[in-house]
């Protein structure tokens, strides 16, 4: 089982919490094209991709009770770039599915992107190219979902009297 | 919730399953032979402080339903977070202030008790300490009712001495200044694996 309280704590800023966000969801061609450079070093391990469960709940309507959804498997890992550097950046990463080569790379994407050296590099190739993908993928969901969208109408029921309510 | 902050973790076993089974396998002959003192292998890089033998064996043995306690200064330190990083443990915030009675009821719910000595005194009354007839162990031997046959110790955290069991009337007197000791030590508790009801009792991670 998977436990909240390794990967993100609450000190990460929102810019971080953007791009890993962004990096869980990003297919793994992009990434491998985008990390060229850095695919095939080994890195230093905190912690090896290993795959787990975890419970996701939902609220029904987005405001209701929360409760839980089901189970997802989730692949996760810390590593450093840079083995022998203890002060180089943890880079972290939480993916859906068993994918550890996907996990693996986006832990990388995040060791570099909170490097300030290849920051605006990374941002650049990986996490816009991303961001749009996502925001494509997102698009053609909600065109073929509005395609069968039905709109249901119900008329209100007039009240008998106005005044029913205060005869007490 | 705090988070852990990783940039000052380090990696723990380098081979997981390889690295906790020795360790385990280790405290295992540790537990069914009292008195006598091993050599934690080391499977994991450490962290900056705190005793390498009790670190590894943390490590190891403690999971994500277990809590620990650790002493102010060691808490402090990355050794804390190393932990938590690595095994999911629960630190406990409690100082344990009646640690006898604490210690018992643990005991009871079959708990070891690990306490870590920082400054060992073999010379001090309660260890009996054998002449060392030399040999294969260059360490200090020590032997003790249950183990009869002195045994060779060594340590990578220094050696460790092993109780004598006192009987009849000093037992009451060993047993508080007992409790004095280990108050003022690095303390950890760590479920009990072991079916012998007094295991945790005189073995010493």
């Amino acid at each position: 089982m998977f436990h909240a309280f390794d990967s993100c704590g609450s000190n990460e800023s929102a810019a971080r919490r953007d791009w890993m966000a962004i990096l869980a969801r990003a297919p793994v061609p992009m990434l491998e094209s985008a990390l060229a450079d850095w695919r095939r070093q080994e890195p230093g391990w905190l912690r090896r991709p290993e795959t787990g469960l975890m419970m996701v709940q939902g609220r029904a309507g987005g405001t209701g009770e929360r409760f839980n959804l089901g189970e997802v498997t989730v692949t996760r890992c810390a590593l450093r770039l840079d083995a022998r550097d203890e002060a180089s950046p943890v880079g972290v990463a939480w993916v859906l599915g068993r994918n550890a080569r996907q996990c693996r790379l986006a832990a990388m994407a995040d060791a570099l992107l909170q490097d300030p050296a290849s920051r605006r590099q990374i941002e650049s190739v990986l996490i816009e190219p991303v961001r749009q993908h996502i925001a494509a993928q997102q698009a053609l969901a909600h065109e073929r979902s509005q395609s069968t969208r039905v709109d249901f109408f119900t008329v209100a029921r007039e009240s008998s009297s106005p005044d029913e309510g205060d005869e007490q | 919730m705090s988070g852990v902050d990783l940039k000052s973790v380090r990696p723990g076993f380098a081979d997981e399953s390889a690295g906790s089974q020795a360790v385990f396998r280790v405290a295992l002959e540790a537990l069914s032979h009292p008195g006598r003192v091993l050599r934690v292998p080391a499977a994991c890089l450490l962290p900056r402080h705190g005793q390498a033998a009790a670190a590894t064996l943390l490590l190891a043995l403690l999971d994500a339903e277990c809590s620990v306690w650790l002493s102010a200064s060691l808490r402090a330190t990355d050794a804390a977070d190393w932990l938590r990083f690595h095994t999911g443990c629960r630190l406990e915030q409690d100082r344990l202030r009646r640690l006898p009675r604490a210690v018992r009821d643990l005991r009871d719910r079959g708990a070891v008790i690990g306490a870590v000595w920082r400054r060992l005194a073999p010379q001090r009354p309660g260890y009996r300490r054998s002449p060392v007839a030399g040999g294969a162990g260059a360490g200090p031997r020590f032997s003790s009712p249950v183990a009869r046959q002195p045994r060779c110790l060594s340590a990578r955290g220094g050696p460790v001495p092993v109780r004598r069991r006192p009987a009849g009337r000093a037992a009451a007197h060993h047993a508080h200044r007992r409790w004095r000791d280990m108050r003022r030590s690095e303390l950890v508790t760590v479920p009990s694996f072991s079916p012998q009801a007094s295991a945790g009792s005189f073995t010493l991670a």
